[in-house]
């Protein structure tokens, strides 16, 4: 029962980071679908949340779900760089440091969404629910590139130390790191729609390397 | 070792002490401006008792990971997600904590939108969150448990009983018009006293896992 149970847990983590992806992809095409405008007035903001308030809900909901499950997965990715990096596993650790980080960002996001909902709902305080809406649409785009880079960087030099990782994956994840500041200096450099379109182009880069580390480990576990 | 898990598990009885103490003063309702103004030291001893709270939370997580990391060779996933886990859940009382002094701050400015805003996110950020974490410090916890014979088995399969019923109030909570926030939030400082419970009773090391 002993091993069993322990690798039940690590093939449930290793799907637990495909189905983070499909959860917070699922949040984003419904985002997508918003007629809410961020960037109109306060009480039009607060009236056109509540006309599709189930869709925000949802929201809410996939991206709690999303990221208690990247938690999950970055415990099993992390055992995986611990195992091949070896004692005292600095680069693994920081690498589960910063997943963990990764994870309470989409939390983050989560919570600010339905802060939104229940500001415009229960509290009639449009202004203090669109300032919840912004925070909930920028926590992910803001912050996961640098997260995601630092992520990365680590995933990659223990993958070439180590060739834990076959080498299309180490290289690809070696390319993604410096990819990733430089969408991201752009980011910050960018206004308007470009801001947002790269901001997306970036979750979604780190949506995509986490679904192939994440078929990578399924992989390995049935092996 | 083991010292440095029994303190851990005297930090889970403290942080549930202290957090069930700010929900006698605070309630579960965001305070309104007027509140905050009036009953001022109410509101900053809410805030105190929230950090006492968080500190403790992450030092008893401190102690249950390492009570369950196992020392053999494969990967300690489960151990790892427990840390994590935790770690996030004393991070979010942190935040409530920062909200709800920023509230008193903003009311003093005279900013009800403001002061709306942080009131709500104060007292929500540890409403909404603690269901989805909650599932994951359990479930880890009784995988680990059973990975790992460092507590009473029955203990492993009651945590993971409790985080699967948990996930059921949690979806229930988010889609009918009952609030189980509160209810999931007892469900869980419960668990942590337990848990405490078994931490203080440790007397010797984990046992080194057997190999696979």
């Amino acid at each position: 029962m002993t091993n069993e149970s322990s690798t039940i847990w690590d093939r449930l983590g290793a799907w637990a980071g495909v189905g983070a992806v499909v959860s917070l992809g699922i949040g984003y095409a419904i985002a997508l679908t918003f007629k809410t405008n961020l960037y109109s007035t306060d009480g039009d903001f607060a009236r056109e949340l509540l006309a599709e308030r189930m869709k925000w809900e949802w929201v809410t909901f996939v991206r709690l779900l999303g990221g208690t499950l990247v938690l999950w997965f970055m415990g099993t990715l992390a055992g995986r760089l611990r195992q091949a990096e070896g004692e005292p596993a600095r680069l693994s650790s920081a690498a589960f440091g910063l997943g963990v980080v990764w994870a309470g960002v989409w939390l983050l996001s989560g919570l600010f969404n339905s802060a939104a909902i229940r500001l415009a709902a229960d509290f009639a305080n449009p202004s203090g629910a669109r300032v919840a809406g912004v925070l909930a649409d920028q926590a992910p785009r803001t912050l996961t590139g640098c997260i995601v880079f630092a992520l990365s960087l680590a995933t990659a030099l223990i993958s070439r130390r180590t060739r834990a990782f076959p080498a299309s994956f180490t290289y690809a994840t070696t390319a993604l790191a410096p990819l990733l500041v430089i969408l991201s200096l752009i980011d910050w450099y960018a206004s308007g729609p470009n801001e947002v379109g790269i901001g997306h182009a970036i979750v979604g880069l780190a949506l995509l390397w986490t679904a192939a580390a994440s078929v990578l480990l399924i992989g390995r576990s049935r092996g | 070792m083991v010292k440095f898990e029994r303190f851990g598990g005297a930090s889970g009885v403290i942080a549930v002490a202290a957090i069930a103490l700010q929900f006698l003063i605070a309630g579960t309702a965001p305070p309104e401006i007027q509140s905050l103004i009036h009953n001022r030291m109410r509101w900053e001893w809410t805030t105190m008792l929230r950090i006492v709270g968080s500190l403790g939370i992450i030092w008893f997580t401190a102690g249950l990971a390492a009570r369950l990391r196992r020392l053999g060779s494969r990967p300690a996933s489960a151990a790892s997600v427990v840390l994590g886990a935790g770690i996030l859940w004393g991070t979010v009382w942190l935040l409530s904590a920062l909200f709800n002094s920023a509230a008193i701050s903003m009311s003093a400015v005279g900013d009800p939108a403001g002061v709306g805003l942080l009131a709500v996110l104060g007292a929500d950020s540890v409403l909404t969150l603690t269901p989805a974490l909650s599932v994951a410090f359990l479930a880890a916890t009784g995988a680990a448990v059973l990975a790992s014979p460092t507590f009473p088995r029955r203990y492993g399969y009651m945590t993971l009983c409790s985080a699967g019923f948990r996930l059921v109030l949690a979806i229930v909570d988010w889609y009918g018009s009952a609030s189980l926030a509160m209810r999931i939030m007892d469900l869980t400082l419960l668990w942590v006293v337990v848990t405490a419970f078994h931490l203080l009773g440790a007397t010797r090391p984990a046992a080194p896992a057997t190999e696979a």
